[in-house]
Protein backbone atom coordinates (compact mmCIF):
# COMPACT_ATOMS: atom_id res chain seq x y z
CA UNK A 1 0.00 0.00 0.00
CA UNK A 2 1.12 3.40 -0.68
CA UNK A 3 2.27 5.83 2.00
CA UNK A 4 -1.26 7.97 2.99
CA UNK A 5 0.92 10.40 5.08
CA UNK A 6 4.06 11.86 4.32
CA UNK A 7 6.94 9.30 4.72
CA UNK A 8 9.55 12.19 6.67
CA UNK A 9 8.19 15.09 9.10
CA UNK A 10 10.43 17.95 9.83
CA UNK A 11 9.87 19.79 13.11
CA UNK A 12 11.98 22.01 14.49
CA UNK A 13 14.41 19.65 16.24
CA UNK A 14 13.34 16.61 15.21
CA UNK A 15 13.34 14.57 11.98
CA UNK A 16 11.01 11.71 11.75
CA UNK A 17 11.80 9.01 8.79
CA UNK A 18 11.38 5.40 8.16
CA UNK A 19 13.56 2.73 10.07
CA UNK A 20 15.85 0.93 8.00
CA UNK A 21 17.70 -2.39 9.25
CA UNK A 22 21.03 0.21 9.99
CA UNK A 23 18.69 1.41 12.75
CA UNK A 24 19.18 -1.82 14.78
CA UNK A 25 21.39 -0.97 17.40
CA UNK A 26 19.90 2.43 18.39
CA UNK A 27 16.42 0.36 18.70
CA UNK A 28 18.19 -2.00 20.72
CA UNK A 29 19.80 0.89 22.80
CA UNK A 30 15.36 1.73 23.66
CA UNK A 31 13.80 -1.06 23.88
CA UNK A 32 16.61 -2.88 25.84
CA UNK A 33 16.35 -0.52 28.47
CA UNK A 34 14.01 -1.41 31.45
CA UNK A 35 13.19 2.52 31.89
CA UNK A 36 12.10 3.08 28.91
CA UNK A 37 9.88 -0.69 28.62
CA UNK A 38 8.56 -0.29 32.16
CA UNK A 39 4.74 1.11 30.69
CA UNK A 40 5.51 -1.19 27.84
CA UNK A 41 4.45 -4.24 28.74
CA UNK A 42 7.63 -4.35 30.96
CA UNK A 43 9.82 -6.86 28.76
CA UNK A 44 12.98 -5.31 27.60
CA UNK A 45 13.59 -6.95 24.51
CA UNK A 46 17.79 -7.25 24.09
CA UNK A 47 18.01 -10.74 21.18
CA UNK A 48 18.90 -9.55 17.89
CA UNK A 49 16.16 -11.26 16.63
CA UNK A 50 13.52 -9.72 18.97
CA UNK A 51 14.91 -6.45 17.54
CA UNK A 52 14.55 -7.64 14.34
CA UNK A 53 11.14 -9.04 14.68
CA UNK A 54 10.47 -5.52 16.48
CA UNK A 55 11.94 -3.41 13.31
CA UNK A 56 9.97 -5.93 10.49
CA UNK A 57 6.52 -5.60 12.37
CA UNK A 58 7.04 -2.18 12.33
CA UNK A 59 8.24 -1.49 8.49
CA UNK A 60 4.85 -4.04 8.00
CA UNK A 61 2.78 -1.95 9.58
CA UNK A 62 3.17 0.99 7.19
CA UNK A 63 2.90 -1.42 4.32
CA UNK A 64 -0.14 -2.78 5.72
CA UNK A 65 -1.67 0.73 6.58
CA UNK A 66 -0.17 3.71 4.41
CA UNK A 67 1.30 4.55 8.07
CA UNK A 68 3.36 3.84 11.43
CA UNK A 69 5.76 4.71 13.74
CA UNK A 70 8.89 7.02 12.62
CA UNK A 71 11.79 7.27 14.04
CA UNK A 72 12.78 9.96 15.36
CA UNK A 73 16.27 11.82 14.86
CA UNK A 74 17.67 14.35 16.68
CA UNK A 75 18.46 16.86 13.68
CA UNK A 76 21.30 18.12 15.74
CA UNK A 77 23.40 15.25 16.32
CA UNK A 78 21.41 12.93 13.94
CA UNK A 79 20.97 10.13 16.79
CA UNK A 80 17.72 8.14 16.77
CA UNK A 81 15.89 9.05 19.96
CA UNK A 82 12.83 7.47 19.66
CA UNK A 83 9.68 5.90 18.00
CA UNK A 84 6.83 7.98 17.23
CA UNK A 85 4.03 7.07 15.34
CA UNK A 86 0.41 5.90 14.08
CA UNK A 87 -0.58 2.24 15.24
CA UNK A 88 -3.27 0.51 14.01
CA UNK A 89 -2.58 -3.06 14.01
CA UNK A 90 -5.95 -5.36 13.56
CA UNK A 91 -8.27 -5.10 16.58
CA UNK A 92 -6.49 -2.14 18.00
CA UNK A 93 -9.28 0.30 20.26
CA UNK A 94 -8.92 3.08 17.66
CA UNK A 95 -5.95 4.73 15.42
CA UNK A 96 -3.50 5.24 18.40
CA UNK A 97 -0.94 8.43 18.30
CA UNK A 98 2.22 6.55 20.17
CA UNK A 99 5.41 7.53 21.55
CA UNK A 100 8.30 6.42 23.02
CA UNK A 101 11.95 8.01 24.07
CA UNK A 102 15.41 6.59 24.82
CA UNK A 103 16.07 8.22 28.13
CA UNK A 104 18.88 10.29 27.05
CA UNK A 105 15.83 12.26 24.96
CA UNK A 106 13.52 12.71 27.99
CA UNK A 107 12.14 15.57 29.26
CA UNK A 108 13.17 17.89 26.77
CA UNK A 109 9.62 18.55 25.25
CA UNK A 110 10.62 15.98 22.11
CA UNK A 111 7.53 13.98 22.99
CA UNK A 112 5.18 16.80 22.67
CA UNK A 113 7.10 18.21 19.36
CA UNK A 114 6.96 14.94 17.38
CA UNK A 115 3.77 13.67 18.54
CA UNK A 116 2.17 17.02 17.66
CA UNK A 117 3.65 16.93 14.06
CA UNK A 118 2.16 13.48 13.71
CA UNK A 119 -1.31 14.48 15.11
CA UNK A 120 -1.60 17.00 12.10
CA UNK A 121 -0.54 14.70 9.70
CA UNK A 122 -3.11 12.29 10.77
CA UNK A 123 -5.93 14.67 10.93
CA UNK A 124 -4.60 16.35 7.58
CA UNK A 125 -4.30 12.93 5.54
CA UNK A 126 -5.98 10.63 7.04
CA UNK A 127 -9.32 12.58 8.83
CA UNK A 128 -9.67 10.46 11.57
CA UNK A 129 -12.73 10.14 13.73
CA UNK A 130 -11.11 9.29 17.19
CA UNK A 131 -6.90 9.99 17.70
CA UNK A 132 -6.02 8.14 21.29
CA UNK A 133 -3.35 7.57 23.39
CA UNK A 134 -2.91 4.02 25.66
CA UNK A 135 -0.93 5.11 28.73
CA UNK A 136 -0.36 3.19 31.82
CA UNK A 137 -1.60 4.51 34.68
CA UNK A 138 1.68 4.95 36.36
CA UNK A 139 3.57 6.97 33.74
CA UNK A 140 2.80 10.34 34.63
CA UNK A 141 5.47 11.67 31.88
CA UNK A 142 3.33 10.18 28.97
CA UNK A 143 0.18 11.36 30.58
CA UNK A 144 2.01 14.76 30.83
CA UNK A 145 2.50 15.08 27.29
CA UNK A 146 -0.82 13.49 26.35
CA UNK A 147 -2.05 16.50 28.41
CA UNK A 148 -0.20 19.03 27.00
CA UNK A 149 -1.34 17.70 23.78
CA UNK A 150 -4.69 18.20 24.47
CA UNK A 151 -6.29 15.61 25.22
CA UNK A 152 -8.53 14.35 27.48
CA UNK A 153 -8.72 10.77 29.94
CA UNK A 154 -11.46 9.01 28.94
CA UNK A 155 -11.44 5.86 31.04
CA UNK A 156 -9.48 2.49 31.67
CA UNK A 157 -9.13 -0.39 29.36
CA UNK A 158 -7.97 -4.02 29.67
CA UNK A 159 -6.92 -4.44 26.52
CA UNK A 160 -3.23 -5.27 27.21
CA UNK A 161 -4.47 -7.28 29.67
CA UNK A 162 -5.94 -7.53 33.19
CA UNK A 163 -2.52 -6.75 34.87
CA UNK A 164 -1.38 -4.13 32.04
CA UNK A 165 -4.12 -1.26 32.56
CA UNK A 166 -4.38 1.41 30.38
CA UNK A 167 -6.16 4.89 30.31
CA UNK A 168 -7.70 5.81 27.02
CA UNK A 169 -6.41 9.49 26.25
CA UNK A 170 -8.74 11.12 23.34
CA UNK A 171 -7.17 13.94 21.64
CA UNK A 172 -8.59 16.98 20.02
CA UNK A 173 -8.58 16.98 16.76
CA UNK A 174 -9.33 20.28 16.16
CA UNK A 175 -6.03 21.07 18.47
CA UNK A 176 -4.16 19.10 15.64
CA UNK A 177 -6.24 21.06 12.16
CA UNK B 1 10.64 0.42 -1.33
CA UNK B 2 13.19 -1.83 -2.82
CA UNK B 3 12.89 -5.03 -4.25
CA UNK B 4 15.18 -7.44 -5.73
CA UNK B 5 12.84 -10.23 -6.54
CA UNK B 6 9.77 -10.64 -8.51
CA UNK B 7 7.06 -9.06 -6.63
CA UNK B 8 4.40 -11.90 -8.13
CA UNK B 9 6.02 -14.83 -9.45
CA UNK B 10 3.63 -17.56 -11.54
CA UNK B 11 3.94 -21.80 -11.86
CA UNK B 12 1.83 -24.05 -13.71
CA UNK B 13 -0.46 -24.03 -10.66
CA UNK B 14 0.36 -21.12 -8.23
CA UNK B 15 0.39 -17.71 -7.88
CA UNK B 16 3.23 -16.26 -5.47
CA UNK B 17 2.65 -12.98 -4.40
CA UNK B 18 2.57 -10.34 -1.49
CA UNK B 19 0.45 -10.57 1.12
CA UNK B 20 -1.90 -8.02 2.28
CA UNK B 21 -4.05 -7.61 4.73
CA UNK B 22 -7.03 -9.41 3.27
CA UNK B 23 -5.07 -12.48 3.79
CA UNK B 24 -5.76 -12.31 7.42
CA UNK B 25 -8.60 -14.95 7.65
CA UNK B 26 -7.28 -17.16 5.62
CA UNK B 27 -3.96 -17.52 7.28
CA UNK B 28 -5.47 -17.24 10.70
CA UNK B 29 -7.01 -20.43 9.92
CA UNK B 30 -3.60 -21.96 8.67
CA UNK B 31 -1.90 -20.95 11.29
CA UNK B 32 -3.96 -21.90 14.28
CA UNK B 33 -3.71 -25.31 12.90
CA UNK B 34 -1.22 -27.57 15.10
CA UNK B 35 0.06 -29.56 12.79
CA UNK B 36 0.76 -27.23 9.86
CA UNK B 37 2.37 -24.46 12.41
CA UNK B 38 4.68 -27.89 14.39
CA UNK B 39 7.72 -27.15 12.75
CA UNK B 40 7.35 -23.47 11.77
CA UNK B 41 7.36 -21.97 16.00
CA UNK B 42 4.07 -23.15 16.99
CA UNK B 43 0.08 -22.43 16.90
CA UNK B 44 -0.56 -18.50 16.38
CA UNK B 45 -4.35 -18.34 17.80
CA UNK B 46 -4.87 -14.43 18.48
CA UNK B 47 -6.18 -12.19 15.67
CA UNK B 48 -3.97 -9.54 16.24
CA UNK B 49 -0.72 -11.95 16.72
CA UNK B 50 -1.22 -13.23 12.47
CA UNK B 51 -1.65 -9.54 11.56
CA UNK B 52 1.35 -9.09 13.10
CA UNK B 53 2.84 -12.05 11.32
CA UNK B 54 1.89 -10.61 7.56
CA UNK B 55 3.36 -7.50 9.20
CA UNK B 56 6.99 -9.01 9.71
CA UNK B 57 6.65 -10.94 6.67
CA UNK B 58 5.97 -7.68 4.85
CA UNK B 59 9.04 -5.46 7.02
CA UNK B 60 11.03 -8.52 6.16
CA UNK B 61 10.52 -7.49 2.41
CA UNK B 62 11.34 -3.73 3.22
CA UNK B 63 14.54 -4.47 5.25
CA UNK B 64 15.69 -7.17 2.71
CA UNK B 65 13.75 -6.24 -0.74
CA UNK B 66 12.49 -9.60 -0.64
CA UNK B 67 10.39 -12.17 1.51
CA UNK B 68 8.63 -15.37 1.97
CA UNK B 69 5.31 -14.93 -0.70
CA UNK B 70 1.83 -15.75 -0.39
CA UNK B 71 0.55 -18.99 -2.09
CA UNK B 72 -2.19 -18.96 -3.96
CA UNK B 73 -3.88 -21.91 -5.74
CA UNK B 74 -4.63 -20.73 -9.20
CA UNK B 75 -7.48 -22.71 -10.05
CA UNK B 76 -9.70 -21.56 -6.97
CA UNK B 77 -8.17 -18.08 -5.51
CA UNK B 78 -7.71 -20.04 -2.47
CA UNK B 79 -4.65 -19.00 -0.41
CA UNK B 80 -2.47 -22.70 0.35
CA UNK B 81 0.58 -21.38 2.10
CA UNK B 82 3.83 -19.26 2.36
CA UNK B 83 6.81 -20.13 0.40
CA UNK B 84 9.72 -17.51 0.04
CA UNK B 85 13.04 -16.67 1.05
CA UNK B 86 13.58 -15.76 4.65
CA UNK B 87 16.67 -14.57 6.17
CA UNK B 88 16.10 -12.42 9.19
CA UNK B 89 18.65 -11.06 11.18
CA UNK B 90 21.15 -13.84 12.76
CA UNK B 91 19.69 -15.99 10.42
CA UNK B 92 23.11 -17.86 9.19
CA UNK B 93 22.19 -17.97 5.76
CA UNK B 94 19.07 -17.06 3.44
CA UNK B 95 16.45 -20.14 3.40
CA UNK B 96 14.17 -21.40 1.17
CA UNK B 97 11.31 -21.87 3.52
CA UNK B 98 7.68 -23.18 2.97
CA UNK B 99 4.62 -23.77 4.63
CA UNK B 100 1.33 -25.35 3.10
CA UNK B 101 -1.94 -25.24 4.66
CA UNK B 102 -3.23 -28.89 5.80
CA UNK B 103 -5.80 -29.72 2.26
CA UNK B 104 -3.22 -28.79 0.46
CA UNK B 105 -0.45 -31.18 1.01
CA UNK B 106 0.96 -33.84 -0.82
CA UNK B 107 -0.32 -32.25 -4.13
CA UNK B 108 3.27 -31.17 -4.91
CA UNK B 109 2.54 -27.61 -4.15
CA UNK B 110 5.81 -26.79 -2.40
CA UNK B 111 7.79 -28.64 -4.38
CA UNK B 112 6.64 -26.60 -7.44
CA UNK B 113 6.71 -23.41 -5.51
CA UNK B 114 10.09 -23.77 -4.00
CA UNK B 115 11.60 -24.22 -7.16
CA UNK B 116 10.20 -21.43 -8.60
CA UNK B 117 11.52 -19.12 -5.48
CA UNK B 118 14.89 -20.96 -6.12
CA UNK B 119 15.41 -20.11 -9.35
CA UNK B 120 14.60 -16.08 -8.17
CA UNK B 121 17.02 -16.59 -5.32
CA UNK B 122 20.14 -18.44 -7.29
CA UNK B 123 18.98 -15.80 -10.55
CA UNK B 124 17.13 -11.95 -9.16
CA UNK B 125 18.87 -12.18 -5.90
CA UNK B 126 22.42 -13.88 -6.94
CA UNK B 127 22.42 -15.67 -4.09
CA UNK B 128 25.91 -17.63 -3.84
CA UNK B 129 24.29 -20.00 -1.03
CA UNK B 130 20.38 -21.36 -0.29
CA UNK B 131 19.35 -23.66 2.36
CA UNK B 132 16.31 -24.75 4.22
CA UNK B 133 16.06 -25.71 7.47
CA UNK B 134 14.08 -29.15 8.39
CA UNK B 135 13.59 -31.00 11.64
CA UNK B 136 14.73 -34.39 11.86
CA UNK B 137 11.28 -35.13 12.07
CA UNK B 138 9.69 -33.29 9.62
CA UNK B 139 9.42 -36.58 6.59
CA UNK B 140 7.36 -34.15 4.08
CA UNK B 141 9.57 -31.21 4.29
CA UNK B 142 12.92 -33.63 3.91
CA UNK B 143 11.41 -35.33 1.11
CA UNK B 144 10.71 -32.05 -0.56
CA UNK B 145 14.13 -31.06 0.22
CA UNK B 146 15.11 -34.19 -1.69
CA UNK B 147 12.95 -33.56 -4.75
CA UNK B 148 14.28 -30.36 -5.03
CA UNK B 149 18.07 -32.03 -5.18
CA UNK B 150 18.91 -30.29 -2.04
CA UNK B 151 22.39 -31.72 -0.10
CA UNK B 152 21.99 -32.85 3.82
CA UNK B 153 24.72 -30.85 5.24
CA UNK B 154 23.57 -32.48 8.76
CA UNK B 155 22.25 -30.78 12.23
CA UNK B 156 22.55 -27.35 13.25
CA UNK B 157 22.69 -25.56 16.44
CA UNK B 158 21.13 -22.77 15.41
CA UNK B 159 17.64 -24.18 17.11
CA UNK B 160 18.58 -25.24 20.15
CA UNK B 161 17.19 -28.05 21.83
CA UNK B 162 15.76 -29.75 18.24
CA UNK B 163 17.56 -31.94 15.80
CA UNK B 164 17.18 -29.86 12.49
CA UNK B 165 19.14 -30.50 9.53
CA UNK B 166 20.42 -28.11 7.44
CA UNK B 167 19.86 -28.82 3.10
CA UNK B 168 22.27 -26.98 0.51
CA UNK B 169 20.49 -26.33 -2.46
CA UNK B 170 22.05 -26.85 -5.96
CA UNK B 171 22.00 -23.92 -8.17
CA UNK B 172 22.59 -26.15 -10.75
CA UNK B 173 19.34 -27.57 -9.74
CA UNK B 174 17.05 -24.35 -10.58
CA UNK B 175 17.91 -23.24 -13.89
Amino acid sequence: MKPLVPETIETERLRLRQYTIEDTDAVARMVGDPEVMKFLGGQTQTKSWEIWRSLAATLGHWVMRGYGSYGVEEKASGKLVGRIGLLNPVGWPDLELAWTLERTAWGKGYATEAAGAVGRAAVAHLKPERLISLIHPDNRASQRVAERLGATRERTTDFFGADNPAFIYRHDLARFR
Amino acid sequence: MKTLVPATIETERLRLRHYTHDDLDALAEMLADAEVTRFVGGQVTKRIDVWAFIARTLGHWVMRGYCPYAVVEKSTGRLVGRIGLLHPETWPDIEIAWTLHKPYWGMGYASEAAKAVGRVGFGDLKARRLISFINAENTPSIRVAERLGAMREGPTDFFPGETVYVYRHEPARFH
